[in-house]
């Protein structure tokens, strides 16, 4: 047989059968996932056991970042605790700090002896290891600042604060102060402080708590490396990082987890009135975490969403009379981000895309926190409020970024881009200082296709 | 409802075990290689089984696919796969025939080839003996060398060609018979 007429034949029956399909029956798909099922049973215990070690991973990673900031801020806070004389208080992160929770709705209604008799409590609260006098001396001294803070209107953009406690220092008696602007200076750590508002005529602080209020200040910038580490291993599960220039990371208090009481913790009508700082106001990063998802929605397009946790943080000193205080404004929000994401670069594993979406937040809760410290700058008192945030915030953000699979539906991305924050009625911070900057994001993004 | 996207971002989501991706794959592959199968094994439900059998084994092993080669060529290769072991497994290609009958054709007619179907052909191929019918369909329909098929029914390469030249022959002899097959 002609050898070229067999291949001929072997070509054309080939050719044949390219597209030759069999019918099956229609039913068929259920019939074969069901075999699937029944042949995959340890694929799913493998897809859970990989969940709960993400879970896992994911829970530590916070755990971590407590921890961290927990210790770095020991030294903040327990600095000279070694060196008073008088008020030996202990003030490590394991000792309790008295927390004294008022009612700002209240507001100028307190009456100073009331609030004397509160502060004893509160004192007493506190482990010490002094004698009488020394513990006398904290009695006094944390009456001064209580005092202060109950005759603060809470609806007065520009209190004036009357001074009028019995039980207060001499140096403390009789003093008032006015609300008077400061222009913007760049205070010894490098960050740029703003314009505030500060309280005149107030006695200059003792030149050992400035000196030693440096070193602390010192002490919290040079640990900004290990916390900015710490909380980019945090953002792994969705971190989301205000770029601005002036905005400095810093130690979250180690009361930032303390408990707080919600029968006393109250909650303001309106847009609350923040502390007014006297100096060295400053803008921590604002750290957002959070659960990503994706859905693909056509070729190349997906739908990004999820949840975010942001926290704002705002700190400063709070120069009340001689006593040196720092403020502390802690806001916590939750979102919901929404994108769209096309991708321009699609490879089996590996994607670069566009996005371009918003996110709705609500401020969840808003605490205020005022810490004091004594001419020895041992922190001595406590003093939180904790408001209700009204009205939401709204963004506007739009970036490139890059995914890359790790295993099956978990994604690593990173993402870089811009952030409007439309101006609105929400507390200060940050991102109402600075609307619009620049976000990295990175973290896990969980496909969501079935 | 799947979005399809490109067969890159299918298989993808195969690999993560998508459902939906699962299922597009399912219909858009099983009635082919429902017909593979079909040619191997001379019975619906014996097939059907095969098929079901081959695409446990693909969204199984989807992660092993690297892109090296085209995806169709690969699902057809587990289809084959699955198709010879069912028949190794049965014993069905060690049984012996009686081919002592020989074929004299002296010339192809590709114009019968053209008008018999592809369900016919198979019916044809179908009716060979299974060992021939193995051989016939790696090299003829699959281009597997008598080498890869030596290798693949663990026979001789020279096995396998004489095999092919002999199965060849018998449906040219059928072909022949059944439709018209003419020499010219």
């Amino acid at each position: 047989m002609d050898t070229h007429k067999n291949k001929d034949f072997d070509a054309l029956l080939r050719h044949k059968f390219d597209d030759y399909e069999v019918e099956l029956p229609k039913n068929d798909w259920e019939v074969f996932s069901r075999k699937l099922a029944a042949k995959q049973p340890k694929r799913r215990a493998f897809v859970w056991y990989y969940g709960a070690a993400a879970a896992s991973i994911i829970g530590l990673l916070f755990l971590g970042i407590s921890f961290l900031t927990v210790h770095n801020n020991a030294p903040q806070l327990a600095l000279n605790s070694s060196s008073g004389n008088n008020t030996n208080i202990t003030t490590t992160h394991k000792a309790p700090i008295a927390v004294n929770e008022k009612d700002n709705k209240s507001g100028q209604a307190s009456k100073t002896t009331l609030a004397s008799a509160t502060i004893v409590r509160s004192a007493t609260a506190v482990p010490t290891k002094g004698s009488e006098k020394s513990h006398e001396a904290v009695q006094s001294q944390t009456a001064v600042v209580i005092a202060k803070t109950s005759t603060i209107k809470p609806t007065d953009a520009n209190p004036l604060v009357e001074m009028s406690n019995d039980n207060v220092l001499p140096l403390q008696k009789n003093t008032q102060v006015i609300a008077a602007t400061v222009q913007p200076t760049a205070d010894t750590t490098g960050y740029i402080t703003h314009p505030v508002t500060q309280y005149a005529e107030l006695p200059p602080m003792p030149a050992i708590a400035d000196e030693k209020g440096d070193k602390r200040s010192k002490k919290s910038s040079g640990a900004n490396g290990v916390k900015w580490l710490a909380g980019n291993f945090q953002g792994n599960l969705g971190i989301s990082s205000g770029n601005n220039s002036d905005l400095a990371s810093s130690g979250l208090s180690s009361q930032l987890y303390s408990r707080v009481s919600k029968a006393a913790a109250l909650e303001a009508s309106s847009t609350p009135t923040l502390i007014s700082f006297t100096s060295n106001k400053t803008y921590y990063l604002p750290l957002t975490f959070g659960l990503s998802t994706g859905i693909r929605i056509a070729p190349r397009w997906e739908l990004q969403s999820g949840i975010t946790y942001t926290l704002l943080i705002t700190s400063g000193d709070v120069g009340y009379s001689t006593v040196r205080s720092t403020g502390r404004i802690e806001q916590h929000y939750l979102g919901i981000p929404a994108s769209l994401a096309y991708s321009f670069i699609q490879k089996p594993s590996f994607s670069v895309y566009v996005s371009g979406g918003g996110r709705i937040e609500k401020g969840v809760s808003l605490v205020e926190k005022i810490y004091t410290y004594n001419s020895q700058n041992d922190p001595i008192e406590q003093v939180r409020y904790k408001y209700a945030i009204n009205g939401i915030q709204l963004t506007l953000d739009a970036g490139v970024g890059a995914s890359y699979r790790l295993y099956r539906f978990i994604n690593w991305y990173l993402e870089v881009g811009g952030a409007w924050y439309i101006p609105g009625n929400q507390p200060e911070s940050s991102r109402t200082i600075h609307p619009l900057n620049v976000a990295l994001k990175t973290g896990l993004r969980f496909s969501l296709y079935k | 409802m799947y979005i399809v996207g490109d067969e890159s971002q299918l298989i993808e989501d195969c690999k993560r075990g998508v459902a939906a991706a699962q299922k597009h794959l399912y219909e858009l592959y099983s009635r082919k290689m429902m017909g593979v199968c079909m040619r191997y094994v001379n019975n619906y439900e014996t097939a059907k089984d095969l098929m079901h059998d081959g695409f446990i084994k693909i969204f199984t092993n989807i992660s092993s696919f690297s892109y090296e080669g085209s995806f169709e060529g690969w699902l057809r290769r587990i289809f084959v796969t699955t198709s010879l072991e069912h028949l190794r497994k049965n014993d069905i290609l060690r049984e012996s025939y009686d081919i002592t009958t020989t074929y004299d054709i002296q010339q192809t007619d590709e114009s019968v080839i053209e008008r018999i179907s592809a369900d016919e052909l198979r019916d044809l191929i179908s009716s060979l003996p299974t060992g021939f019918r193995s051989v016939f369909n790696l090299y003829a329909v699959e281009g597997y060398s008598h080498k890869e098929i030596g290798d693949m029914l663990e026979i001789a390469e020279s096995t396998s060609r004489s095999q092919f030249a002999r199965a060849r022959a018998i449906l040219q002899q059928k072909m022949q018979e059944l439709y018209g097959y003419s020499q010219k």
